[in-house]
Formats: C-alpha cells, sequence, structure tokens
C-alpha cells in the first residue's frame, strides 16, 4: 500500500539554467519552495544545461534537500553536465545526492530501485597515472 | 665548440591544445619552475649558457616565474618565427657554431651532448629528434646554414629544405599535449621519475617547500608533495597524493587538495576537496571528467594580484569589510541563552556510576601523600619522574 501512495504522489522536475549564481539560485528557489513545503516532496533538479555554478547554488540545493528530510522527501539531480560536476565534487557536496543519467531515471527512481542508472561521481586518482591506481 | 639555443613558446602545427586558461603550458608551474626554466636550466648544466627564449607578447605573465638570466624576446604571434629567424642570425654573426632549436611542446630527457654529437658525425646541416610518434621540435642547425635555417622556421620546423638527419630518442618524452600531460610531468618530477627536481628545500622526505612558505598548525602535508614559496597551507588543510602549490597561493581552511596542482598566486577557498584537478586563473580543468570550468565565486577559487603592495591592499580591504560585519553581528544577533546557574555544580557532581572509582582515586593519593618520605624536599614533578624512570 505504501508503494501505491509513493507512486501517485508527484515528482518535481525542475530545469536549472545554464547560471546558477545568486540571482538564479534565488529564483529557483522561490519556484521550488512551494512543493518542498508539501508532505514528502519529491523533487529532481535537471542539470543538463548548467555551465557555470557558484556557492550560491551549492547552499540553494543543501537548503531544498535539508527542507526535503525534514518532511522525508528527497532531492535528486539528473543529466548532471560535467561542469557542474566538477563544482558539486569542489565543494564535496555531490555525494549528498544521488545522480541520474536523466530526468525519466530520476523520477522513476522514487518509486524504484534503479541500480544502473545511478551515476556516481569519478573516483579521484583515475586516469591520473598515478602508480599506486594503475598497479590497482 | 661554440652552441646556442632558442627555446621558443610558440602554438603547435598540429591541432594540439597545449594551453591552459590561455596560457601554454610551458609557462605554469611544475614543482617551482615553469618548464621553460626546468629546459633552461637542463641546457645550462650541459655547458649551453647562452640561451633565447621567444614568446607570445600577448601572454600573461603574472604566473610565470621570472628568470632574469634568460634573453627574453617578446614578440607578436604572427612575427615568432621571423623572430626566430632573426635571433638565429644574431648567433651566427656572434660565433655560434651550431643552434639548437626547441619548441615547447615536449619536455623530452634528452642528453644534449649526444645529440650534438650525432649531429656533428654525420656531417649533417640540420639534424632532428624524434621518437616512435614523430617529430620532438628539437633541432641542431649548423650556424652557417642560414638558407636552411630560413626555409625551417617558415615552416614552423615543419618541413626542411634538405632531410634532416633524424636522431631517434627512446627515453623519457612528455608531449605536453593538454592539461593531463601537464599533471602527469609534475607527478614525474615530484616522484623523481625525471631529471628535474623541484625547485626548493626538500624539509621533510619527499616534501619540498619554497622560501617563506607557511604551513599553520594542523595542517598536513603528505609526501611527496611540493609547496611554492611565499604559499600559505592554512590550518586542517591536507595536500596529498603528488600535489603541487604554486608559489604565493593560499590553501584555505579544511580543504584537500589530492593528485592536483594549484597554479601560483591562486587562493582556493575553505572546506573544499580539489581532486584529480589542475586549478588556477580562476579556472578549474577537472582531469578524470575531462572538463574545464570557468569558477566565478571568489569564495572558491580566485586570482590573487602579482604585486605584494596591491595584494596587501586586498587583504586589508578584506578585513576592514569583515570587522564591521562582525560587529553588527554582535550586537543584533540574539546571542544563545546562558547554561542554568546550577549546571556547575551539576557537572561537577560525578554520576553514581563513578563515584565509588573516585573514592579509590582519594584514597589512592591519600595513602601516596602519607609514604612519601618527605614530601616538602621534592617537587611533586620528581617523585613522579622516579616512580615511573624505570630504575628503581
Amino acid at each position: 500500500m505504501e508503494t501505491n501512495k509513493n507512486k501517485s504522489r508527484p515528482v518535481v522536475v525542475k530545469r536549472v539554467p545554464e547560471r546558477l549564481n545568486r540571482i538564479q539560485a534565488r529564483k529557483l528557489l522561490s519556484e521550488v519552495r512551494p512543493f518542498l513545503e508539501s508532505d514528502r516532496p519529491q523533487v529532481v533538479f535537471d542539470f543538463s544545461h548548467v555551465r557555470q555554478m557558484d556557492t550560491a547554488g551549492v547552499e540553494m540545493l543543501l537548503y531544498c534537500v535539508s527542507q526535503a528530510m525534514k518532511r522525508d522527501g528527497d532531492v535528486k539531480l539528473a543529466s548532471v553536465s560535467p561542469q557542474a560536476a566538477a563544482v558539486l565534487e569542489l565543494t564535496r557536496t555531490g555525494r549528498l545526492f544521488e545522480m541520474y543519467e536523466n530526468s525519466t531515471d530520476a523520477m522513476r527512481s522514487f518509486s524504484c530501485f534503479l541500480p544502473n542508472t545511478l551515476r556516481f561521481p569519478a573516483p579521484a586518482g583515475i586516469n591520473d597515472g598515478n602508480p599506486t591506481e594503475k598497479a590497482a | 665548440m661554440d652552441v646556442k639555443a632558442i627555446l621558443m613558446i610558440a602554438p603547435p602545427v598540429a591541432p594540439a591544445e597545449e594551453r591552459f586558461a590561455g596560457m601554454p603550458l610551458a609557462l605554469l608551474d611544475i614543482a617551482g619552475k615553469s618548464l621553460l626554466e626546468h629546459v633552461a636550466s637542463r641546457l645550462r648544466s650541459f655547458g649551453i649558457d647562452d640561451i633565447a627564449v621567444i614568446c607570445d607578447r600577448g601572454f600573461d605573465h603574472r604566473a610565470c616565474s621570472p628568470s632574469p638570466a634568460l634573453h627574453r624576446h617578446m614578440a607578436e604571434r604572427e612575427d615568432l618565427w621571423s623572430t626566430c629567424e632573426n635571433v638565429f642570425n644574431d648567433f651566427a654573426q656572434t660565433g655560434a657554431e651550431v643552434v639548437l632549436v626547441q619548441r615547447l611542446g615536449a619536455y623530452v630527457e634528452v642528453n644534449y651532448d649526444h645529440f650534438l654529437q650525432f649531429h656533428l658525425d654525420h656531417g649533417a646541416h640540420v639534424s632532428l629528434l624524434r621518437d616512435g610518434e614523430g617529430s620532438l621540435d628539437l633541432v641542431a642547425i649548423s650556424a652557417s646554414r642560414r638558407n636552411n635555417a630560413a626555409y625551417m622556421f617558415r615552416h614552423q620546423l615543419g618541413q626542411f629544405r634538405q632531410p634532416p638527419a633524424e636522431y631517434f630518442f627512446n627515453g623519457i618524452v612528455n608531449r605536453m599535449r593538454d592539461v593531463r600531460d601537464f599533471r602527469k610531468l609534475t607527478q614525474d618530477v615530484l616522484l623523481q621519475r625525471t631529471e628535474l627536481r623541484p625547485a626548493g628545500e626538500e624539509i621533510r622526505p619527499g616534501v619540498w617547500a619554497g622560501n617563506g612558505t607557511r604551513i599553520e598548525r594542523g595542517a598536513r602535508v603528505v609526501a611527496p608533495a611540493f609547496l611554492g614559496a611565499h604559499a600559505k597551507i592554512r590550518a586542517a588543510a591536507v595536500i596529498t597524493r603528488a600535489s603541487s602549490i604554486g608559489h604565493h597561493a593560499e590553501i584555505d581552511c579544511g580543504t584537500i587538495v589530492e593528485a592536483s596542482s594549484v597554479l601560483p598566486y591562486s587562493y582556493l577557498g575553505a572546506a573544499l576537496e580539489l581532486a584529480n584537478s589542475v586549478a588556477g586563473f580562476s579556472r578549474l580543468a577537472n582531469l578524470g571528467r575531462n572538463v574545464e570550468v570557468e569558477i566565478t565565486d571568489r569564495k572558491l577559487l580566485n586570482m590573487r594580484s602579482a604585486s605584494p603592495s596591491r595584494r596587501a591592499l586586498e587583504t586589508a580591504a578584506l578585513f576592514a569589510k569583515f570587522v564591521p560585519v562582525e560587529m553588527i553581528r554582535g550586537i543584533f544577533v540574539p546571542r544563545p541563552q546562558s547554561l542554568p546557574a546550577d549546571a556547575p555544580a551539576g557537572i561537577r557532581t560525578l554520576p553514581s556510576a563513578l563515584q565509588g572509582a573516585a573514592e579509590v582515586e582519594k584514597k589512592r593519593k591519600e595513602r601516596e601523600r602519607v609514604q612519601a618520605p618527605s614530601p616538602a624536599a621534592f617537587e611533586n614533578q620528581l617523585i613522579v619522574m622516579r616512580r615511573y624512570g624505570g630504575d628503581q
């Protein structure tokens, strides 16, 4: 029964603009806030267009996930561009989110576990010519 | 024999980047010195002291280490090769017998003596260094062969008037095509796989530091690592896995730099994790993701001024901005509620589970005081030392 309830609950997909700076983050947050304040919010941010991101964007994401988790919901990321992924990795926030190849997979992941669609950040040291990595 | 050298920093003929943030990789800091300076040092170690450097005027030289010993010829990008030809003619007129021309480009750990000997033995006008992949952009040319030189420079070392003698090299080569090659060379230098050595003092095995490097308490530097002159490593920062921090760079509190290069005058913000990357000029190249990102947020990555006075002014401005904000915060932001009045007493009271142990400890101290022969004659610390000294 609980699964059915989860399936019927709406998932909000929001496309993030190309530049996620303070102004854009504030605008995006104001748009998403009503959904975050609902019961068990399920939000997907589509990062496919993001080319530039700063700390305001990262703070917005952290605020969203904290609000969602307070209400037993979750925030997931989809189509994360390499530029956005680099910033998320730099700020150590990438590991806090589930990342998916596309928005559809991210939406479906709220109702069932999709083991092969999760995207993990590239581990540090890969292809960096480090002898220990090569030996491994 | 009079041998002189020309080092060129010019765009490659083949489509390759050889750039990071618009700067040639040959000018970026590799463990304290640019590739240009490393190569010049190697040439000097082979007795070639007269070295001319020809470089594009448009490059921003803030992050490049100054090297007064090198004769720099700055030229417009279109005039680079004609400048090279003029310098070659000047060398020929001043009595040079052979001129080595190297485009950086690739780092080649060639023995210049062997290469020159090869050139002389073959009686060639032009000798070209190459490996399995092709030309390595290093040429030895007899100074009397001006026409050959002019033809070669006009074709940007790509074509020759007569077929050159080819010296096949199978030693250490790094073609420095992209940032990945740049990082690879930095790692090779720190792991001492090449003849190049970090430009600094080895303060611990595998950790080199330049003059005036500041490592704050709580920061951790794991070998191999290089810290440039006047670099600042703030508290709780970690530098690990063959990372290189350029001169005057600053790594803020709690940031981890792992298998990465931070270029000179860069500021890396607090509590970040830079892994497998090259950061500088407000840009970040992530090698794992093969992407270069512009970072506009100064809290994350910033480029500091090369001028000391300007840096001091910037620091003063930051301080002047910080103090009023903290004052306002101190006045208007409500303070956390103070502890209840009976809290200290509550803290001092031992929980019932520990009261038995406290009694035992109290009795033991009392017994020791009674048994001591003349407690007034000795300091407490001395008694403790004798008791745990292990001799009695």
